[in-house]
């Protein structure tokens, strides 16, 4: 008999885990036959081999998440409305074909299904780095200090020169953005940039250390021979906590480390070789505790 | 955690392992088939490590293990298994291929489609070298020489050999757009204007809408088989559970039953 793979000792009870803490648990009725032609089988036990093999860490990763989220994020009403928003754009790209890809493609038979066994669960592990975020806002807001700014991205310093002008006479952003600068990345509207955010490396360090209003010196990068303006809306993240914390939550290094914490917390362990070999390919600061 | 995991994946490897259970107790393992898989697996070996070079080993096992097999050491199997649903589903096809042909040529507007290529850096603006070769070929077709002839000489892609012939055609084959709406738009035998594509200029001509053309030539069947799969999405599951109650297939665990009905889609 194979060992039950992993466990979320403590908190986390497991189908079919005889012991948290026993390495040696058994699946259970390994030996079941789930079907037969004559004197061929497959058995739960195969079953679980065939899962064991299954070769990518996905699938580990989801059913670990669903057992956090078990506990750290219980199902609100709020969580359906954000469901049927996100799912929103995928159904009129669809259109008509929805049910049918809904059907064919997800697998599930109707949409309050695909809701109710998938995307909530999306929904609720978003939710739980945003959780982590809040619950250490002071450090990520230091580490990656989201903030409110205006950007002008110009060709020339000549044009730079005519955009800053342009500003400091009374133009606004997109105005002088029209006249002077180059809209394919920046069109004047606010923007929540933080040091992760693809912003160029000049903008952000001026940035950070500006006041509330201030308007740049024309900035160049000297990577992209690009010329920047910038200006500070809003220097304090605590102004805008939930639009930062939303934003912080792209970022795949937090969410990792929120994952960890989580990890961490519930005493992850891994007691199944195929599976710590997987992880430890894949992604060995997952392996909390072996 | 098994359950959880089960939940997740489990439908693919359920549907798999039934598969796989069905075809080695319906089709016996010889000798051919062994070699026939041991060449598929050599062949598709090559064609893979074209592309992931020495990490080829590592792609095809984690192709494998998502199928449910152990991972590259079970290329051969893999193919063997492959090669045995083949034969069932090619042999339920064959018992009524007349209706299926029959239902290609209504539903799917199939057809039979040949092809002269003049190959262009910009179909929108041909070179002086590339509009001779146009003219060349509607110089030889109005004296009239026969479009396979036509093909033969001067078309520029690999159908050329085989006077242009690409074969079966039908609306979900995948052609570049404007190529496959003008052979579906094409009226049998009549040879059409230059049809213009991201590969250069193309004379097109439907040879056959006849069902009967379609089913002499055995060349077209495997062309014919995956017409109907992708016509009919859901036929191999279909295929394969009738396969499976030819030959007594038993559930134990009638909740398994009910889990592989639901994932293929089959009511009793």
């Amino acid at each position: 008999m194979k060992k039950l793979l992993t466990s979320l000792c403590a908190c986390l009870l497991l189908v079919g885990l005889s012991g948290c803490s026993d390495a040696s648990a058994d699946i259970s009725d390994g030996n079941k036959v789930l079907m037969k032609i004559g004197n061929s089988t497959v058995t739960k036990e195969d079953m679980y081999v065939s899962l064991t093999n299954y070769g990518s860490i996905t699938p580990l990763i989801n059913a670990v998440t669903e057992k956090i989220v078990e506990k750290e994020v219980p199902i609100t009403d709020d969580m359906y409305d954000e469901a049927k928003e996100a799912i929103e754009a995928t159904k009129k790209y669809f259109g008509e074909k929805w049910d049918e890809y809904l059907k064919d493609s997800l697998g599930y038979d109707s949409e309050e299904a695909y809701i109710n066994e998938r995307v909530i669960f999306t929904v609720r592990a978003e939710r739980l780095s945003k959780k982590y975020i809040k619950e250490n806002y002071k450090a990520l807001d230091t580490k990656y200090r989201p903030m409110k700014v205006q950007i002008l991205e110009a060709e020339s310093k000549e044009k730079a020169e005519q955009a800053l002008k342009a500003i400091k006479d009374g133009a606004t952003f997109e105005d002088a953005i029209k006249s002077y600068g180059k809209d394919t990345t920046y069109k004047g509207s606010i923007e929540l940039i933080h040091s992760d955010s693809t912003t160029p490396k000049v903008v952000f360090t001026t940035a950070r250390s500006m006041d509330n209003g201030k308007l740049s010196a024309i900035l160049e990068d000297a990577n992209t021979n690009a010329y920047y303006i910038v200006k500070m809306i809003e220097a304090d993240s605590t102004k805008f906590k939930e639009d930062a914390i939303n934003s912080l939550a792209q970022i795949n290094e937090i969410a990792d480390e929120a994952f960890i914490h989580y990890l961490t917390k519930y005493d992850f362990k891994i007691y199944d070789v195929t599976f710590y070999n997987l992880l430890k390919e894949q992604k060995e600061e997952y392996l909390v505790n072996n | 955690m098994y359950d959880d995991l089960f939940k997740t994946i489990g439908n693919d490897l359920l549907y798999a392992s039934f598969e796989r259970l069905v075809a080695n107790a319906a089709v016996e393992t010889t000798k051919d088939l062994e070699q026939q898989a041991k060449q598929l697996s050599e062949s598709a070996y090559a064609n893979i490590s074209q592309s992931y070079g020495s990490s080829t080993d590592a792609f095809i096992s984690q192709q494998l293990n998502s199928l449910g097999y152990k991972g590259v050491d079970e290329f051969e199997t893999y193919w063997l298994d492959y090669l045995k649903v083949q034969e069932i589903t090619k042999a339920y096809y064959e018992k009524d291929i007349d209706k299926y042909i029959a239902s290609l040529i209504k539903d799917q507007q199939a057809r039979l489609v040949s092809h002269i290529l003049v190959t262009m850096e910009d179909s929108e603006k041909p070179t002086e070298d590339e509009m001779k070769k146009v003219k060349e070929i509607e110089t030889a077709l109005a004296n009239g020489t026969s479009f396979e002839d036509v093909a033969k000489k001067h078309s520029a892609d690999g159908s050329a050999q085989n006077g242009g012939k690409l074969g079966y055609v039908d609306k979900n084959t995948n052609f570049v757009k404007e190529f496959l709406d003008a052979s579906l738009k094409a009226e049998t035998g009549v040879v059409t204007d230059w049809v213009k594509t991201e590969f250069g200029w193309h004379k097109i001509l439907v040879t056959s809408t006849s069902a009967e053309d379609m089913k002499k030539d055995k060349d077209l069947r495997d062309s014919i088989y995956s017409a109907i799969e992708t016509a009919q999405p859901k036929i191999r599951y279909t295929i394969m559970w009738e396969k499976a109650n030819e030959l007594k297939i038993e559930f134990p665990d009638k909740e398994i039953k009910e889990k592989l009905m639901k994932i293929m889609e089959i009511e009793e």
